[in-house]
C-alpha cells in the first residue's frame, strides 16, 4: 500500500490537530508538534495512516513533557489565535472556564488515561486504541472504563471546589 | 455467562463486542439485575465522560486546514514560479494601484484587481538573486487568493500605500494606518512591497497575517529585505497595568533552510523584556524550519534551536522599533542581516 502525504494530510490533519490541541491546551505546539509528525511521515511512510500518526504525535508530547522546564520558564505570552466565530463576551468566557476545567481535571490523569479519552473523542475503535498507544488489544475496555470514570470524578471534584470556593 | 468485568461492559457499550459475545451478555443482563444497574451505571458515565471531553472544544480554524503545507512537498515539486507569480502581481498591483508616479500620490478612482496566471513568464525586472524558494499549494493559486490584490482607498499616499500592499488578500478592510509613516522610502517600493504580501505563503502555521502584524504593531512593520517571509506570528506580552504590548515575530529562512527570526515590539516593551520573551518563547515553540521531505528534520529542529543560543543582536531603530534579530549564525552576519532590516 503506497502511503499518500496529501491524502493524509487532508484527512487526518485537522483531527491530529485537535486532540494536540486538547492534550497541550497551545494552539500553537499543537500546529508545530503536527507539523513535525506529518514531516517524519514524509520521511518514512507509514502503512497504516491513522494510528502511526496520533502515535507519533504523542510520543512527541511525551518527549516535551519529560524535556520539561517548558511551561515552568514560559512567561505568559499569549499568541493571537486565528479567526474564531464571535459568541458574546460572556458566552465566550462561561466557555473557556469549562474548558479550562476539563483541561485541569485531564491533566490529573495519568497519560495513558488522557490519551485514550482524547483518542475516543476522535473516533478511533478499539483496534486503532491498542495499535496507537501499544495497549494489548483485550486492555483497551478496561483502560476506557478505568479513564471515563475517573474523568467524570475529578471534573465533579473540580466542580465542588468551585462552589465552595464562591 | 458469568458477571462481565468492566472491559467487558466498555466493549458492549462502545459496539466493540463481536456479535456472539454481545447477545451472550445482553442474556446475561436480562436475568441478572446487578449487571443491568452495572451497565446502566457504565453508560452513564461513559455519556458524561464524552460530554466533558466535547466541553473542551474546538481550536480556531485556519483558513489553509487541509492543504498540504508547501514545507511538506516533496522538493521535485516545488515551482519557481511562485516567485514569478509574486512579482508578476506585484507589477499589476502597482499599476492597478493607479500610481501616478510624478505626482506621489495614487489616483482615486480605480481598485487594484489582479488575475495572474501561474505560469505566465516572470516580469521583465532582474530579481534578487539567492532568495530562498517559497511554495504555494496550487489550490490557493487556482483559487486566485493570492493572486489578488486588496481593494485599496486610493488616496493614500504612496508611503502609507506600502505597508498596505503587504497585507494577505482575504477581503479584509485595510487596516487604520496614521499618517506617521516617516522615513519608509525604502518601503515604498511598490514591487517590493508586493513581493512581501505575495509571499507569505498560505504557511503551515499562519498564526498571523501580515496584515495582523502591521495592526498590531500599530501600523509599520520592520522586514528583512531580501528574503520571503516564511510565517508570522503576534504575540501579546502582558505589561503592568494589564496593558499588553503586542510583540511580531517574522521567520524567514536562510538558503538552507536554517531559520531566522525578526521579532519586533514599538509600545511599551522594554528590550530586555523583548529579549525575555524571545527566550521563553524560544523554549515553547522551538523555530520552524523544515527542509521538504528530509528525513532528519526532527534533529535538524533541535540543533537549530541549540545552537542559536548567542546568535542573537538587539536593538532600537529611529522609528522606535525595538527588534530582535535571531538566527545560527556569527556576530558578522548577524550583522550584515541587520542592515538588511528596513
Amino acid at each position: 500500500m503506497t502511503f499518500d502525504l496529501a491524502a493524509a494530510y487532508r484527512t487526518y490533519h485537522g483531527s491530529l490537530v485537535r486532540m494536540l490541541w486538547r492534550r497541550t491546551g497551545d494552539r500553537d505546539r499543537a500546529e508545530d508538534l503536527a507539523h513535525e509528525t506529518f514531516a517524519r511521515a514524509a520521511a518514512s511512510p507509514p502503512d497504516n495512516p491513522r494510528p502511526w500518526l496520533f502515535a507519533v504525535a504523542l510520543n512527541l508530547v511525551r518527549e516535551e513533557g519529560r524535556r520539561g522546564a517548558i511551561r515552568s520558564r514560559r512567561l505568559e505570552l499569549y499568541r493571537a489565535e486565528g479567526p474564531q466565530s464571535a459568541p458574546g463576551p460572556d458566552e465566550a468566557l462561561e466557555r473557556d472556564e469549562r474548558a479550562a476545567r476539563v483541561r485541569r481535571a485531564l491533566l490529573r490523569l495519568s497519560d495513558r488515561d488522557r490519551e485514550i479519552l482524547l483518542l475516543k473523542a476522535e473516533g478511533f475503535d478499539y483496534d486503532e486504541i491498542a495499535e496507537t498507544l501499544g495497549l494489548a488489544r483485550g486492555a483497551v475496555g478496561t483502560t476506557l472504563s478505568r479513564a471515563r470514570k475517573k474523568l467524570v470524578e475529578t471534573y465533579h471534584r473540580q466542580e465542588e471546589g468551585r462552589d465552595a470556593a464562591s | 455467562m458469568r458477571h462481565p468485568d468492566d472491559g467487558l461492559i466498555e466493549e458492549y457499550l462502545d459496539g466493540e463486542l463481536p456479535a456472539e459475545t454481545r447477545l451472550e451478555l445482553a442474556a446475561h443482563a436480562a436475568e441478572c439485575a446487578a449487571c443491568r444497574e452495572r451497565i446502566e451505571a457504565a453508560r452513564a458515565t461513559r455519556e458524561e465522560a464524552d460530554e466533558i471531553v466535547a466541553l473542551l472544544g474546538e481550536p480556531a480554524p485556519r483558513s489553509d486546514a487541509g492543504n498540504l503545507p508547501a514545507s511538506l512537498r516533496p522538493a521535485a515539486r516545488r515551482p519557481i514560479r511562485w516567485r514569478n507569480l509574486a512579482w508578476a502581481a506585484s507589477l499589476v498591483a502597482a499599476a492597478g494601484l493607479g500610481y501616478a508616479g510624478g505626482a506621489g500620490r495614487f489616483r482615486p478612482t480605480e481598485t487594484a484587481r489582479v488575475e495572474v496566471d501561474a505560469t505566465e513568464p516572470p516580469g521583465r525586472a532582474a530579481e534578487p538573486a539567492a532568495e530562498p524558494q517559497l511554495t504555494a499549494p496550487p489550490s490557493d493559486v487556482a483559487a486566485g487568493r493570492p493572486g489578488v490584490a486588496p481593494a485599496t482607498p486610493p488616496t493614500r499616499r504612496l508611503e502609507e500605500a506600502a505597508p498596505l500592499a503587504k497585507q494577505r488578500v482575504d477581503g479584509e478592510s485595510a487596516p487604520p494606518l496614521e499618517s506617521r509613516e516617516e522615513e519608509r522610502q525604502a518601503e515604498a517600493d511598490p514591487a517590493a512591497a508586493g513581493r512581501a504580501q505575495l509571499a507569505v505563503p498560505p504557511s503551515f502555521r499562519p498564526a498571523a497575517t501580515l496584515d495582523d502584524a502591521v495592526r498590531a504593531l500599530g501600523g509599520g512593520i520592520r522586514l528583512l529585505d531580501g528574503l520571503d517571509v516564511r510565517e508570522v506570528s503576534v504575540a501579546w506580552l502582558p505589561m503592568p497595568g494589564g496593558d499588553s504590548a503586542a510583540v511580531v515575530e517574522l521567520t524567514y529562512a536562510d538558503a538552507a533552510g536554517h531559520p531566522i527570526i525578526l521579532r519586533q515590539s514599538r509600545s511599551g516593551t522594554k528590550v530586555s523584556e523583548l529579549a525575555a520573551a524571545d527566550a521563553a518563547q524560544r523554549n515553547a515553540a522551538p523555530a520552524q524550519a523544515y527542509a521538504p521531505g528530509a528525513a532528519a528534520v526532527g534533529r535538524e529542529r533541535a540543533a537549530a534551536k541549540a545552537d542559536t543560543r548567542d546568535g542573537e543582536l538587539t536593538w532600537i531603530d529611529t522609528g522606535g522599533f525595538k527588534l530582535v534579530l535571531r538566527a545560527d549564525a556569527d556576530a558578522d552576519s548577524l550583522a550584515r542581516l541587520r542592515a538588511r532590516v528596513r
